[in-house]
């Protein structure tokens, strides 16, 4: 079995260099397309230190102002991490209830979001890295109804839409809490507290937690994408727009700097959504996957050309696409989207999870703003054919409180 | 040994092959694509008088919103009404054809199947005889145009600097098998030395 040198020597160095190339170009092309692409754009700012070489401080000790005329955690620029809790009101708790319940949440809330204790803090550590944490209270349409008979800030139930299977389970509730934070843990321990709190005025129906990017991981302002892989958030309302408050706040006299929130879960369905190529994604939708930019544009910002038609005179955005109807030329038919993705574990699914997008929106006018698009989307946008709202609700979300006030104060007292 | 170390080469060649074959590159997982299987008119048919309607027959039940647009030989439209979905036909009316020009004319759909799949599909047919020598190209033969919906749309960006194919540029993608074949030509060098 001992070869000669000779022959050992040149077959074997060309046999060993043809297994090597071979495993290279084998390797190489499967790494090619297993690898995740290259971005072209390097990550940019960030860093709240300007001098190179000194790290950025934690972003757990970053705090956003829970007092002021208006509400945080609607203008804030979303978190990483969402709990969004709804709770029913017990038995028998009426205005005295509310108003008890309202102040030991409110100050809650104003010393998580400072990083310091609430009060009877059993894990007292916990509350001290608040990475940017938010508490944004709202009240339902029956409680506004029967608790707050009269006051401003009065809202409706949404409407039925057509798609719409709903489940109780994620349905209208008298009371949303919304908490988000850059940190699970910071979320976590103020979602404990704050259900601490409720106990002896409300119950829990359902906590929706969702997620974003990890502050981090993408440039500040990227929009986020969605569980189906889709840019989803584009050209949303900013502060710094002239009609933002417009479009966001209330001006109704005793809810000025109110706003109304829409919650709606809606549920991906991957498993047929799997089975779509990415040119009937991108059709569905309007946009391109990888830049989400409009197919008749080139950047995620350009404006959809609805007009735009091929060398046959066909349309390029399909007309019952999600850009195409979600978009209105009325600018006053606008919202301010801040949703999460949500997975939870489902048993009744395939792959024994569930996904999708915890829908949130801020709306001044719900009525005018929020319903005419959904009726759109609801009769025949092309993505209903893979999204299934399975929850929805709305909440008046009262002015904010100042120092030493709570929330919903003006409303209940 | 020898053996051995052959059998190695050629099991490495082969697993190469078969990614390679696989489509490992593009990464696209065989999807069941509705698509466009016949018409009326038929793809080059040439008719004495344009016809009350055109249709689009494809291999699965479509969406009842459906784009079709008709072109006659003056670029005109000429179509009326909207298109109406049933089953796997998509129908089209025309504009009565009295004084229906004589030339190439061009019907176009685009359309999604319930399941979501998009399709497009293009037609030529000529009323009398076609506009011109050229037109319709035999070579199109009779099955008609069909292909998936953004198909334009990624041409045009394909069309950008540096060539891309999944989002990277095309040299990535020869350096593999331009490893395999300098492989196979070792390997063949090997056997011969061997032998």
């Amino acid at each position: 079995m001992t070869p000669t040198p000779r022959r050992w020597g040149r077959r074997h160095v060309l046999h060993s260099g043809a297994a090597a190339l071979g495993g290279i170009g084998a390797g190489w092309t499967a790494a090619a397309a297993a690898l995740p692409d290259t971005d072209p754009a390097p990550p940019t700012g960030g860093t709240a230190t300007g001098t190179s070489g000194e790290a950025a401080p934690p972003l757990g000790g970053r705090t956003v102002s829970f007092h002021g005329p208006r509400q945080s955690g609607v203008a804030t620029p979303p978190q990483s991490h969402l709990a969004l809790l709804g709770l029913d009101l017990a038995p028998g708790v009426g205005r005295e209830g509310l108003t008890r319940l309202m102040r030991l949440l409110s100050d809650d809330a104003a010393r998580l979001t400072r990083g310091l204790p609430a009060l009877a803090d059993t894990e007292p550590e916990l509350a001290g890295r608040p990475a940017s944490l938010t508490v944004t209270f709202g009240f339902g349409p029956r409680v506004m109804r029967e608790v707050l008979a009269g006051r401003p800030g009065q809202v409706e139930d949404l409407p039925d839409f057509a798609t719409d299977e709903l489940d109780e389970a994620w349905g209208q509730t008298d009371v949303a809490v919304q908490i988000c934070a850059d940190d699970p843990l910071t979320v976590t321990h103020a979602r404990r507290m704050i259900l601490k709190d409720s106990r002896a005025y409300a119950r829990m129906r359902w906590v929706q937690d969702g997620y974003r990017y990890a502050q981090g991981t993408v440039p500040d302002g990227t929009t986020m994408r969605n569980v189906m892989g889709q840019v989803d958030g584009t050209s949303n309302p900013v502060e710094a727009d002239p009609d933002f408050d417009a479009l966001t706040w209330s001006s109704e006299a005793g809810f000025t700097g109110g706003t109304f929130m829409v919650v709606r879960r809606i549920r991906s369905e991957m498993e047929t959504w799997d089975k779509v190529d990415r040119a009937g994604r991108e059709a569905a939708v309007g946009r391109r996957l990888d830049t989400g930019a409009p197919l008749t544009g080139t950047s995620e910002d350009d404006v959809p050309d609805l007009e735009a038609v091929d060398a046959d005179g066909l349309p390029v955005i399909d007309p019952a696409s999600h850009v195409a109807l979600a978009r209105s030329t009325d600018p006053g038919q606008r919202i301010v989207r801040r949703g999460y993705n949500y997975t939870v574990p489902d048993a009744s699914q395939p792959t024994g999870e569930d996904s999708g997008l915890v829908f949130v929106c801020f709306a001044a006018d719900v009525a005018a703003q929020f319903v005419p698009v959904q009726r759109r989307l609801a009769q025949s946008d092309r993505l209903n054919e893979w999204v299934t709202t399975i929850g929805s609700a709305i909440y008046a979300v009262p002015p904010g409180a100042a120092e030493g006030e709570f929330v919903g104060e003006g409303l209940l007292t | 040994m020898r053996v051995g170390a052959r059998n190695l080469v050629r099991g490495l060649a082969a697993l190469a092959l078969v990614l390679l074959g696989l489509g490992v590159g593009g990464g696209t997982p065989a999807f069941a694509h509705a698509s466009l299987v016949g018409s009326t008119p038929e793809q080059g048919a040439v008719l004495d008088a344009l016809p009350g309607e055109v249709v689009f027959e494809f291999s699965d039940d479509m969406d009842a919103t459906a784009y079709v647009v008709v072109t006659g030989p003056d670029g005109a439209s000429a179509t009326v009404g909207d298109p109406e979905v049933r089953g796997t036909e998509v129908r089209q009316r025309l504009a009565p054809g009295t004084a229906a020009l004589e030339g190439t004319y061009v019907m176009a759909v685009k359309a999604v199947s319930v399941d979501g799949h998009p399709v497009t599909g293009r037609v030529e047919f000529a009323v009398g005889r076609p506009s011109d020598a050229g037109s319709p190209e035999p070579s199109e033969s009779s099955s008609p145009a069909s292909e998936p919906v953004s198909a334009a749309g990624r041409n045009g960006s394909s069309a950008a600097p540096g060539a891309e194919i999944g989002g990277r540029p095309l040299w990535v993608w020869l350096v593999g098998p331009g490893c395999l074949l300098a492989a196979l030509g070792l390997w063949w060098t090997g056997r011969r030395v061997s032998s």
